[in-house]
């Protein structure tokens, strides 16, 4: 079912698509692409500019990675299914680090921050941290329990051999000997993935808000309360999502192991989740980031037309830390996990021990999950 | 409190550091029993080195203005409401005001415009505070 597969990636890289298009407007407006510039040049003709660019190409590297995988679809569904989301990514993160050159180089032969008051800002008063909702963790553990439990319940009647893989379509396309393992191997992963995104929400509840001198007390109140939210409820809603999704998808194998139908079923309503949760994540986050940036609109006219009120001093340039735009490393910087300097969510410091730790950690969960995927089944 | 610092000043930040917590205690942000974060977090919120913050936070503990325990972390140790400090210290004090003062003169300032200048200082600190009780100590002196 080559179509099928077409269909789910353009959908899929379609919707990351317009996530990487919102971007510029939801970053801070000193930070557009990634770059740190000073509150005086954040409408300069370059900024504006490199954004439009930035925009059009992404659009344009979603409509090459369609066109090849076009062209790739008659030879492998499955080629199509790895290459273009990866194929997307990239082409979008070259035309990133392409257009947010120019600002960088404006900047420079500018001067921009020539004559700029830059200050870092903290709070001197300790931080009481505290800990992401439980009802999220609980409500998902109660999710893979009533998997668990009809799994129980129809493990006699299950057939010595069963279904453990299926293709983009639904079709089986992989089986092993009935066991614990190949009958709730499944559930208990999740159950896995449910305490992974638990303790993600509690590292970045213990991750210092960063706060940026160019901010308002109020506004970086409600940036604070955006990513507490973002850590806390959202990483609960995606793990609630995916028991619910990995839940259904496991029942259907067990009771319908054969009808393409259901499962296609489960998977696309795993999916429609999935999208939805993120969708609903990224809304609620925008909202308040562009609540954040009006109030900030807001008090820069009110000091332009009262004039009383000093501009505020700027975030110091800090590129030098940020590889890329995105990779950041400062060997200064106790902090394992930072805010991300063009997205949503947090990134890793790999200039700090504990940052090198989780990013090794994280590279060989993916490698591990690769040679098990691809390797393995390849071995039998 | 918030504190911001400069990086780009040629103050280093650890001198900077401990004059906005000086500055803090003299206008009442902070008190006597106020804790101030450890070490590390206020290293990662700035995101600089922690080393820089232990030396702000060394130069306030010789002044006795900073506690640090084991178990309760960093504490305000005295506020202006303390009886006045050391002999010596003030020596010193008074010695690096000397220098500030001079560097005023030398520079053609006449002394009404240094005491006004002095005085609005003094005010700013205890018009911030709430119980502002330095103001009666320095009419009696």
């Amino acid at each position: 079912m080559t179509v099928f597969a077409f269909g789910f990636v353009i959908v899929i890289t379609a919707f990351v698509a317009a996530m990487f298009l919102v971007m510029p407007a939801m970053v801070r407006r000193t930070l557009p692409l990634g770059v740190s510039v000073p509150q005086s040049h954040v409408n300069d003709p370059v900024v504006r500019s490199s954004i439009r660019r930035y925009r059009s190409g992404i659009v344009a590297a979603w409509v090459v990675s369609v066109l090849v995988s076009a062209l790739a679809s008659p030879v492998s569904s499955q080629l199509v299914l790895a290459v273009m989301p990866l194929l997307f990514i990239a082409l979008s993160g070259v035309v990133y680090v392409v257009t947010r050159r120019s600002i960088t180089a404006a900047k420079r032969e500018g001067a921009w921050y020539e004559g700029a008051t830059t200050r870092l800002v903290a709070d001197a008063s300790p931080r009481r941290v505290g800990h992401p909702s439980v009802a999220w963790l609980v409500a998902s553990v109660l999710v893979v329990w009533v998997t668990i439990a009809i799994g129980v319940a129809v493990y006699p009647s299950l057939p010595a051999v069963i279904p453990i893989h299926w293709g983009g379509a639904g079709q089986v396309n992989g089986t092993a000997p009935k066991s614990v393992w190949s009958v709730f191997g499944v559930p208990l992963i999740t159950l896995g993935v449910i305490a992974l995104f638990y303790g993600m929400s509690w590292l970045t509840l213990v991750t210092p808000p960063r706060s940026v001198a160019s901010d308002t007390p109020e506004q970086a109140a409600r940036r604070a309360g955006a990513q507490r939210h973002l850590a806390s409820a959202g990483l609960g809603i995606m793990s609630l999502v995916l028991s619910i999704g990995l839940g259904l998808t496991t029942i259907a194998g067990w009771l319908a192991p054969d009808s393409d139908a259901v499962m296609t079923a489960a998977l696309l309503t795993t999916l429609v989740l999935v999208v939805a949760a993120v969708a609903v994540i990224l809304v609620r986050y925008y909202r308040s980031m562009s609540a954040s940036r009006a109030a900030a609109t807001q008090t820069a006219s009110r000091s332009v037309q009262g004039g009383l009120e000093r501009e505020r001093p700027d975030a110091p340039d800090d590129d030098r830390y940020w590889k890329f735009g995105a990779v950041y490393i400062n060997r200064d910087d106790p902090a394992t996990f930072v805010p991300k300097r063009f997205g949503v969510g947090w990134t890793v410091n790999l200039g700090s021990p504990g940052g090198i730790v989780f990013a090794v950690v994280i590279v060989l969960i993916i490698l591990g999950a690769l040679v098990t995927v691809v390797v393995v089944p390849g071995l039998r | 409190m918030q504190i911001a610092i400069d990086p780009v000043s040629n103050v280093p930040l650890y001198q900077q550091l401990r004059d906005r917590v000086v500055e803090g205690i003299a206008s009442g942000e902070l008190s006597a029993g106020e804790p101030l974060a450890p070490v590390r977090q206020l290293a990662a919120q700035f995101g600089i080195n922690p080393a820089t913050v232990a030396k702000g936070y060394d130069l306030l503990r010789a002044e006795g203005l900073l506690l640090t325990h084991r178990t309760a972390g960093s504490v305000v140790a005295r506020d202006p409401r303390n009886a006045p400090w050391h002999a010596d210290a003030e020596a010193d004090w008074s010695a690096r005001l000397r220098t500030l003062l001079a560097e005023a003169v030398a520079q053609g300032m006449p002394d009404d415009g240094i005491l006004q200048h002095a005085r609005s200082a003094l005010q700013t600190f205890s018009a911030a505070r709430p119980t502002s009780d330095s103001t009666t100590k320095e009419d009696s002196r």
